[in-house]
């Protein structure tokens, strides 16, 4: 696919394209979506707002990188926005020490789908998830996560080290599952 | 970065995990997209209606000829009008012998039992006894009323005199009639200059001594024609002037006060989508709220062209700079170090102000070019002293600013907001003229309201959005160019 051709015609708004590049990221970036929230309703939400950002922004591609990726972060932010807007009063994001899980290995194979594991992400406390998804599966540092969540570096890693080991967990109890009655265990 | 295969095999796992979305997102999405363009839409559609109603009425707008007067009044018509006029110099109850002199042979047909004859030679007593009388003598009480003013001069009717243009009479023992647009006081005291006193007849000592002057016997028949003759310039006189459709120039300063509100009156305020800035997640504690907005020093300055495109209607259209300002309260500035290798797509900052422990006040200016269009409808009947009603539209462009915009990243911070604005501008206006002319010219002045229809930035933030302008415009039109 020409994602320039398809850039130059959305930016001048054909219908047409506007609706092919969606179709052609659309699922990839509800994927995204969904790791950060809670319900497939908000990540649909999270979703919407994000292509219209999109959009709106497109003529700031610079053709620097690929477009995946650039919608990509459009969508992080988006979902990292949504979830601040839902904490301004509820107090959700916390980042207080939750019980280490003690993990037996540390590297467990993953026998589950994708959409179980992110089931899994998404039942760790907000904080937790959010933490998790920047640093595992965005690729950022704990330092950038540290300057994008107004945290310190040092809150950043302890606290990706308890989302990480609680998931383990969950994925060791799941496979121990699975071992006893060759059957998946997931949400 | 992974540390070790856990995060590769979630890493590997989770960017390829894909979810179909339902229908309905982008139904939705296309929806709000189009949304915007509808309503950019309706903005070209609007002024492109505007244009057409222009062309339209072009021949209005462009014509520089003066439209044709009404028909002139005949003069028989105009000698009984110059006689209520002369009802109103001469009091009701008035019984004062007057001497004047026969003019026409006519006049002696008019003349009622009660009336003595005169005669021309020895100045005898005619006397006045009642208005029907006057009526139907015309052509003698305008003798008489010549004969007995201190100068030979003719009060017109009030309402010849608003609706006459300037005139120019010759003087000398002649009927005058007064170079006046404005009312004119036909009291004793009233002096135009001193060649042209008017004079009433009020006063005993008045009268005879014009009696005196009158049986000097120097006023003669041509000086009657002439009187008639000025009794013609008056018929002409009262021909309504032409309505001027020639374009007039003028400038308005219109200094006000600029607020900023949550909702437009006509259209709800909308949350617009997210706040696309950099990525920042959740806190430990809740950010710093923003600070109150208030309100702000406001002005516009515009030079503009008018024009009459009715008898009770003119369009005026100009070019403006609108200074808009509102203050926050800010705490300290902070750098924020954003990393380099995680590029924002949408915006960059690297400075900001805290929006906690605010102790520094910020005032926020904005600077704009715009276009005022405006009808301006005459609510009274006075010409001299027109009391408008106007409603314009105006498109700005924002040229310069230095507002500061909040966000709830970094526990609340302010910082260079000119991305989140919405440069365009469109704005209603409405208000009041009173309007008097001085010295040629056209001064008016009158309260004002600017409100603006589209959202002044895109943070969903922060709650006042619209532009509010309350203000007193002050306008100057200058006279035309002869």
């Amino acid at each position: 696919m020409d994602y320039n051709k398809l850039v130059k015609d959305c930016i001048r708004e054909i219908p047409a394209a506007q609706r092919q590049l969606y179709d052609h990221f659309a699922e990839t970036m509800l994927g995204v979506c969904y790791r950060y929230t809670k319900s497939t309703a908000d990540a649909e939400d999270v979703l919407q707002d994000g292509f219209v950002k999109v959009y709106k922004h497109l003529h700031q591609y610079k053709q620097q990188g690929e477009l995946g990726g650039w919608i990509r972060r459009i969508m992080v932010t988006t979902s990292l926005n949504f979830l601040k807007k839902r904490s301004r009063n509820r107090h959700e994001f916390s980042f207080e020490n939750e019980h280490l899980h003690p993990v037996v290995d540390d590297n467990p194979e993953l026998k589950i789908t994708g959409k179980e594991l992110a089931n899994l992400i998404r039942q760790l406390p907000v904080g937790y998830q959010t933490v998790f998804n920047l640093y595992a599966i965005e690729g950022y540092s704990h330092v950038e996560i540290g300057e994008l969540l107004g945290i310190n570096e040092g809150t950043s890693r302890s606290q990706y080290s308890r989302a990480r080991n609680l998931l383990i967990s969950w994925i060791e109890n799941n496979n121990e599952y699975i071992n006893k009655t060759g059957l998946y265990v997931g949400n | 970065m992974s540390e070790t295969n856990f995060e590769k095999n979630v890493q590997h796992e989770m960017l390829g995990f894909k979810l179909k979305p339902s229908e309905e997102v982008w139904t939705k999405v296309e929806e709000r997209i189009r949304k915007k363009k509808r309503r950019r839409f309706i903005f070209i559609l609007f002024f492109a209606g505007l244009a057409l109603l222009g062309y339209w009425q072009r021949d209005l707008l462009f014509s520089e000829k003066e439209t044709a007067a009404t028909e002139p009044v005949t003069l028989p018509q105009k000698k009984i009008s110059i006689v209520d006029s002369i009802k109103t110099i001469i009091p009701e109850n008035i019984n004062k012998e007057v001497q004047v002199r026969e003019n026409t042979e006519k006049n002696k047909n008019a003349l009622t039992k009660n009336q003595k004859q005169i005669d021309p030679v020895k100045g005898k007593i005619f006397s006045v006894k009642n208005e029907k009388q006057i009526i139907k003598t015309p052509d003698i009480v305008v003798a008489r009323v010549i004969e007995i003013s201190v100068k030979p001069t003719i009060v017109p009717d009030k309402s010849i005199i608003e609706q006459s243009k300037e005139t120019h009479i010759e003087q000398s023992k002649e009927a005058q009639i007064l170079k006046d647009s404005s009312t004119v006081s036909i009291a004793a005291e009233n002096k135009i200059n001193d060649s042209k006193e008017i004079s009433v007849i009020n006063s005993d000592t008045l009268i005879s001594k014009e009696i005196e002057k009158i049986s000097e016997n120097k006023v003669q028949k041509d000086t009657i024609q002439k009187v008639e003759s000025k009794a013609d310039s008056l018929v002409e006189m009262k021909k309504l002037p032409a309505i001027s459709k020639k374009w007039k120039w003028g400038v308005q300063l219109t200094p006000g006060i600029a607020t900023f509100v949550d909702q437009f009156i006509l259209i709800s305020s909308q949350k617009s989508a997210d706040f696309a800035g950099a990525p920042s997640g959740p806190i430990p504690t809740p950010p710093a709220s923003p600070s109150e907005r208030k309100s702000g020093f406001a002005f516009q300055l515009t030079g503009f062209a008018q024009k009459r495109i009715s008898a009770k209607t003119e369009f005026s259209i100009g070019v403006q700079y609108g200074y808009y300002s509102d203050r926050i309260q800010v705490g300290d500035s902070r750098l924020l170090s954003l990393s380099a290798s995680q590029p924002q797509p949408l915006f960059g900052v690297t400075q900001g102000y805290r929006a906690a422990n605010p102790n520094i006040s910020i005032t926020n200016r904005y600077h704009f070019l715009e276009l005022p269009m405006e009808f301006l409808f005459q609510l009274n009947k006075k010409p001299t002293k027109p009391f408008y009603l106007n409603l314009g539209l105006t498109a700005g462009q924002l040229i310069s600013t230095n507002a500061l915009v909040y966000d709830t990243s970094f526990g609340g911070i302010y910082f260079d907001g000119k991305k989140q604005l919405n440069k365009t501008q469109f704005s209603l206006t409405t208000g009041f003229l009173w309007a008097i002319t001085a010295k040629k010219l056209q001064w008016s002045v009158g309260p004002v309201i600017n409100v603006h229809i589209n959202r002044f930035q895109d943070n969903s933030f922060e709650n006042d959005k619209y532009l509010l302008m309350p203000g007193i415009r002050t306008k100057i039109i200058f006279p035309d160019k002869k």
